[in-house]
């Protein structure tokens, strides 16, 4: 369908963006790559009088390395994280989980930002952001803040952006040392599809033995899951029993409900295949 | 074929460099001054009575040039609201009820799209929702809701000409076939196998929407620019539903994006001719994808299929097949009837009982799907060959092989089958894929095995396909015919067969698109008729300018016109090529003048005699058949359910190949697109609402998706009466997919899946089931 | 209430000025306006690559790109592919391979090809697949695309 009229603002800072967003209450909401928003205004499924276009303003789309981790600006796309030579040096597996999304084409315009911000229970980037403990930073009306990526996502859809704040940037610190990292999207139906769940593992051992272990989960949840209390298995193997203690763990967090890509029943079946598939990855040393 | 300058060479397509560069014509190309564009408004109810329309808003809205309601339409003198070519049962608009999620209730004709969908969200409709009639099973059932209180035969199509006003019923059409004694059969047998098996609704999805642009001419003639199938049906349907003289309706069809039966018989064309006629301007209406989900489907087919079996044969087959038609029956009457018969299968059974059923449900229609609905019964009965050959010990190949028909023996319907390669085909696929080499057995949670499935489809019949050849002086040749190219190559067919007939080259023929004011009437294109019908109606149009050129030789040179040849741009005497003249120097001889052209007219008829409508039989039900097999090799990950398909061989009988790379292409695209729908593909509603109707949801096979390796096989058995012995292809390659797969799994695992898709939770449930089961038996003999 | 903009789009090498509403999306422009009858609307939400478009050399779908967006990028489209005399070595391993039937996917997928073989000279088969994943065939000429890929590559060394 054709989208109905609007008006494009084109502030030149965060400012005069957050300004906007407030102003128009409502009837407005930024729009930064601009994939899912411009195809629900295409199907009219949404309408908004007027977008704030977050492409206006100078300075989002960078992806910089830091003293402590790597910070991605929220206009960055996709294709430029799964491409870009810091990301896949030093925390492959966020430049896995970005290549992961839909098809190169929507990969190549679709940002960071606006994936975050719609809080989709079943994207990608998530569980790898959140396995490498990730922070999101925030200008609004009062100013700037930061918070943790596990503090981001509160509901289907829902974010922790109050009214007329932007999300700005995403900080990923470095892995720990010797650690490595990997992130298993299953997709039940074509080989192209929304995932039925995602899995992203992040393991750090020495002499063998569990240093520390980190699970992250999409789809399985109205938002992504970062599994708690896995701090239990440092210091051991990661033998059977333990891997068993920590699926345990892992469904007793997660709530998965019946979609297009499996049942609940399925869903719960395919966590602990992935998981164990996740660990045994990166416990065998390829 | 070394006797034969272009037949079965695989000539590059007539068409290519104006595909490959995107200068090809299509409907949605075509603009026209002043034109209008169209926006539709859609029921959300299944099943409703329309109780109030408010549109003064909308049609206050500028630029808004009419705001089109079904009552509208009804009160337009002479004009029948309602069309469809079984039962004229689909309303233009909705009049006074809507009968499915999606029934087009309100059109706004406007200066562009935006304004129009602007003007439909300022349309204010009140319905009363009715009792949604939306299980297929309970749709039958005396005591159900009626979607139609009434069933208008529409008398377009010979085939159909039995098709009777229905009784209170959901059930508008019903096919009966009665053969021998099975329940005699069924109690004498040693075994019986009973199962129940079901198919999906799914989308034809062709890349390009419908689209159809009308406009009146200078003279006030009706022209209509459609991406249709049938050219000649939609002048028809357009002449009797606007009581409009044919010749004053002209339809032409440039190049198809894709058809694959979707865009079969009227679809926009009524609305849109509507439109024009009252607004006076020229109107196009291109459907989003969204809508295309919400206009035609393939047919959701529940099939209970009962088999006896004696003395390691099988004995009786009883076949109870259920067709989910929609709201609106589209050709759904002649898919049951024509897929109906063959339900039983390729095989050897003397005691045969179907009953099929063409029944209303308020879902999307459903029409002919490549395949003709015969993929869906062949899930049904090759599925259960298998489970029937593994429970009597016999190999999958080798039941087949004893079953299958031989040439002349009689099918279910009586009819003695000719040009039936069907063991060639199944020997060809086991063959390919090595069916005896001992399996392998990987490590960890993998495991493979291997399926075949063979099936048949018989070509619609009776049809007719009529057509023009015109050759100019100068030895070129214009072909005129109604067959629509939509990728499948019919117009490089054609081509080539004329070519050849005449004895020019390839690039001497041009082939005309479609247009009503000169191409003879053709019934369809679909079915896989194109290739034999509207092959024959072109060799012999040749041929009679072929005699005409001959007999101005044989004059000149004074020989029997019998001894003369036609080859490479000359007419001369077999066997002495110095004794003959050029094709112009004939056309001078015969003229004079230059310039000057010849033509010739034929009309390819083959009759059938009419299946007897208690027992389904007769003498020719059809006039030939389209022979299949299919054998894959699958990996099924026990972890996770899910299937991957190591080695895949689709192997089809295609008469003569014209063009063998081109029928190769047809029988793979058509096997790989069956993938997908075996896998994943279907269509979810939610109370008659569509869950996953756009492709962000509905899955479509990519080229990820592809298997390992594979390869399709053109197997030759030539039809006497087909254009150089040649039958069809476009469909082949789709009936054995489904089957051959799930055989693979049960192969593999030793499960059998009975609904389509065959989706990893379903395979993994059935494995846990399996486990379950067998855990249970295992704790019963330890307490036992 | 309407309100245009007036922008400068690069379309086939060409400088061209047009007023467009905010609500445009490319697709539209370059049909309605440009008249590239090439880019196609298959889906409407970037599923299915028949509105592919190279955006300096990089597919994107135009279905859903809002025009105003495609302001001073280069784009191209089918018809800026071949030089207006010869085939582009694309465009011929198509013909030639037959890797193309109804080739309403066709303009998509060879520009898609283009911009994958201008990124990765030499990509593996899981490369290949991986690019072209989200243009789909419902023809299902997959494998012929595959091989006139193969053979596009090793007339463009030639060249």
């Amino acid at each position: 369908m054709t989208i109905r009229s609007f008006d494009l603002l084109q502030p030149q800072s965060l400012a005069e963006a957050s300004d906007l967003l407030v102003k128009h209450g409502d009837d407005a909401r930024p729009i930064a790559g601009g994939t899912t928003l411009v195809i629900l205004m295409k199907q009219r499924a949404v309408y908004y009088p007027c977008l704030v276009d977050l492409q206006s303003i100078p300075g989002l789309d960078g992806i910089f390395e830091e003293r402590d981790g790597i910070r991605i600006g929220a206009l960055a796309t996709h294709r430029a994280v799964e491409r870009s030579p810091v990301v896949r040096n030093s925390m492959p597996v966020v430049a896995e989980a970005f290549g992961k999304i839909g098809n190169v084409r929507v990969r190549q315009t679709a940002s960071v930002g606006g994936n975050l911000s719609h809080a989709d229970y079943r994207l990608d980037p998530p569980p790898a952001l959140l396995a490498l403990e990730a922070e999101v930073s925030i200008f609004g009306p009062k100013g700037s803040r930061a918070i943790p990526l596990r503090d981001f996502f509160r509901g289907m859809y829902e974010t922790a952006l109050e009214p007329g704040e932007i999300l700005v940037d995403v900080k990923i610190p470095f892995m720990p040392e010797g650690s490595k990292a990997v992130y298993l999207k299953y997709s039940a139906l074509s080989a192209n599809d929304w995932p039925c769940l995602g899995v992203a593992a992040l393991l750090a051992k020495d002499n063998g033995r569990c240093r520390e272990l980190r699970l992250a989960l999409g789809g399985v949840a109205m938002t992504p899951v970062l599994i708690r209390g896995l701090e239990f298995a440092r210091g051991l193997n990661l033998s059977d029993a333990v891997v068993d203690e920590v699926l345990r763990k892992v469904d007793g967090q997660i709530s998965p409900f019946s979609d297009l890509r499996g049942s609940e029943w399925y869903k719960r079946q395919m966590v602990r295949v992935f998981v164990k598939r996740a660990i045994a990855r990166l416990d065998s040393g390829t | 074929m070394a006797d034969f300058a272009v037949i079965g060479q695989s000539v590059y397509r007539k068409d290519a460099n104006s595909k490959v560069t995107g200068q090809v014509l299509h409907v949605g190309n075509i603009e026209m001054p002043a034109m209008l564009h169209v926006a539709v408004l859609r029921s959300p109810y299944a099943h409703a009575r329309i109780r109030r329309i408010e549109k003064s808003k909308a049609e206050a809205l500028n630029s808004v040039a009419i705001v089109l309601t079904g009552a509208e339409v009804a009160q337009m003198p002479g004009v029948d609201p309602y069309f469809g070519p079984a039962f004229r049962d689909q309303p233009i608009l909705a009049v006074d009820k809507v009968c499915f999620v999606g029934d087009p209730v309100i059109a706004v004709a406007a200066k562009d799209r935006r304004t129009a969908e602007d003007a439909l969200q300022l349309v204010e409709v009140d319905y009363e929702p009715l009792p949604a009639i939306l299980d297929l099973l309970e749709a039958v059932k005396p005591e159900s809701p009626l979607v139609h209180e009434q069933h208008r035969p529409a008398k377009a199509f010979a085939d159909l000409a039995h098709v009777k006003a229905g009784q209170k019923s959901n059930i508008c059409y019903q096919f009966k076939l009665r053969r021998g004694d099975v329940d005699k059969a069924f109690a004498a047998a040693d075994r019986v196998f009973e199962d129940t098996f079901s198919s999906p609704p799914a989308q034809h999805l062709p890349m390009e929407p419908h689209v159809t642009l009308v406009y009146l001419d200078e003279n006030q003639r009706i022209n209509v620019w459609t991406a249709s199938q049938t050219p000649s049906y939609v002048r028809t349907e357009l002449s009797n539903t606007f009581g409009i003289p044919m010749n004053r309706i002209r339809v032409r069809i440039p190049y198809l994006g894709g058809g694959y039966g979707a865009k079969l018989y009227a679809k926009l064309e009524p609305l849109v001719t509507a439109l024009a006629l009252i607004t006076k301007k020229p109107v196009r209406y291109a459907l989003t994808r969204e809508e295309e989900f919400l206009t035609i489907t393939k047919h959701k087919v529940i099939t209970k299929i009962k088999t006896a079996v004696k003395n390691g044969v099988i004995t009786a087959r009883k076949c109870e097949v259920f067709w989910d038609t929609g709201a609106y029956a589209e050709i759904g009457p002649r898919v049951v009837h024509k897929s109906g018969y063959t339900s039983a299968g390729p095989y050897r059974i003397p005691n045969v009982w179907i009953d099929s059923y063409c029944v209303y449900t308020n879902h999307v229609p459903a029409g002919a799907f490549r395949g003709f609905g015969v993929p869906q019964v062949i899930w049904a009965y090759d599925s259960q060959m298998d489970i029937v050959a593994r429970a009597i010990g016999a190999d999958p190949v080798e039941f087949r092989l004893r079953h299958a028909l031989n040439e002349g023996e009689a099918f279910a319907t009586g009819t003695p089958v000719k040009s039936f390669g069907i063991k060639e085909a199944i020997r060809q696929a086991s063959k390919a894929i090595e069916w005896s080499k001992p399996r392998i057995a990987p490590a960890g949670s993998k495991r493979r095995g291997k399926g075949i499935a063979a099936g048949v489809k018989a070509v619609l019949t009776p049809s007719i396909s009529g057509a023009i050849v015109m050759m100019s002086a100068d030895g070129t040749v214009n072909v005129l015919s109604s067959t629509v190219e939509m990728g499948q190559g019919s117009e490089t067919m054609m081509g080539q067969i004329v070519a050849e007939e005449l004895g020019v080259s390839f690039d001497q023929v041009h082939v005309v698109q479609p247009d009503t004011d000169i191409t003879p009437y053709d019934t369809i294109t679909a079915g896989s008729r194109s290739t034999y019908h509207m092959g024959n109606a072109v060799r012999a149009a040749a041929g009679k300018i072929k005699a005409e050129l001959f007999q101005v030789v044989a004059k000149k040179l004074e020989v029997n016109p019998d001894d003369l040849v036609a080859q490479r741009g000359r007419i001369f005497v077999r066997g002495t090529e110095e004794r003959g003249m050029t094709i112009s120097e004939a056309f001078l001889a015969k003229f004079g003048s230059l310039g000057t052209t010849l033509t010739g007219e034929a009309i390819c008829q083959p009759e059938a005699i009419p299946t007897d409508p208690e027992t389904g039989q007769s003498e020719k039900c059809t006039e030939y058949w389209f022979p299949s097999a299919t054998t894959a090799e699958v990996e099924v990950d026990t972890d996770t359910g899910q299937v991957k398909i190591l080695q895949f061989y689709s192997v089809g009988d295609t008469g003569t190949a014209i063009n063998p790379k081109h029928c190769e292409q047809q029988l793979l695209g058509s096997a790989i697109t069956h993938l997908g729908l075996t896998l994943f593909e279907e269509m979810i509603f939610d109370e008659g609402q569509l869950v996953n109707g756009s492709l962000l949801d509905y899955q479509v096979a990519s080229i990820k998706d592809l298997p390992d390796s594979f390869r399709s096989i053109v197997v030759e058995v030539p039809h006497e009466t087909g254009p150089f012995g040649a039958k069809g292809v476009g469909e082949t390659g789709a009936l054995t997919v489904s089957a051959a797969i799930a055989n693979a799994i049960q192969d593999a695992i030793g499960v059998r899946i009975h609904e389509l898709p065959i989706t990893p939770e379903k395979v993994l449930r059935a494995l846990t089931q399996k486990k379950e089961k067998a855990a249970l038996e295992r704790s019963n003999e330890n307490d036992a | 209430m309407k309100m245009t903009r007036e922008i400068t789009l690069q379309v086939n090498g060409r400088e061209e000025k047009v007023a467009v509403e905010d609500a445009d999306t490319l697709l539209e422009v370059l049909r309605d306006r440009f008249k590239l009858w090439s880019v196609r609307e298959g889906c409407g939400v970037g599923a299915c690559g028949t509105c592919t478009v190279l955006l300096d050399g990089r597919p994107v779908s135009s279905c859903f790109l809002l025009a105003v967006r495609a302001a001073g990028r280069e784009i191209l489209t089918l018809e800026g592919l071949s030089d207006g005399k010869d085939l582009h070595a694309i465009q011929e391993a198509f013909v030639t391979q037959r890797a193309l039937q109804c080739a309403y996917c066709t303009p998509g997928f060879v520009l898609s090809v283009k911009a994958l073989l201008d990124e990765i000279p030499d990509p593996s088969d899981d490369e290949i697949r991986e690019y072209l994943s989200g243009n789909l065939c419902r023809c299902a000429a997959y494998a012929d695309i595959l091989r006139a890929i193969r053979v596009a590559q090793v007339s463009s060394k030639l060249a």
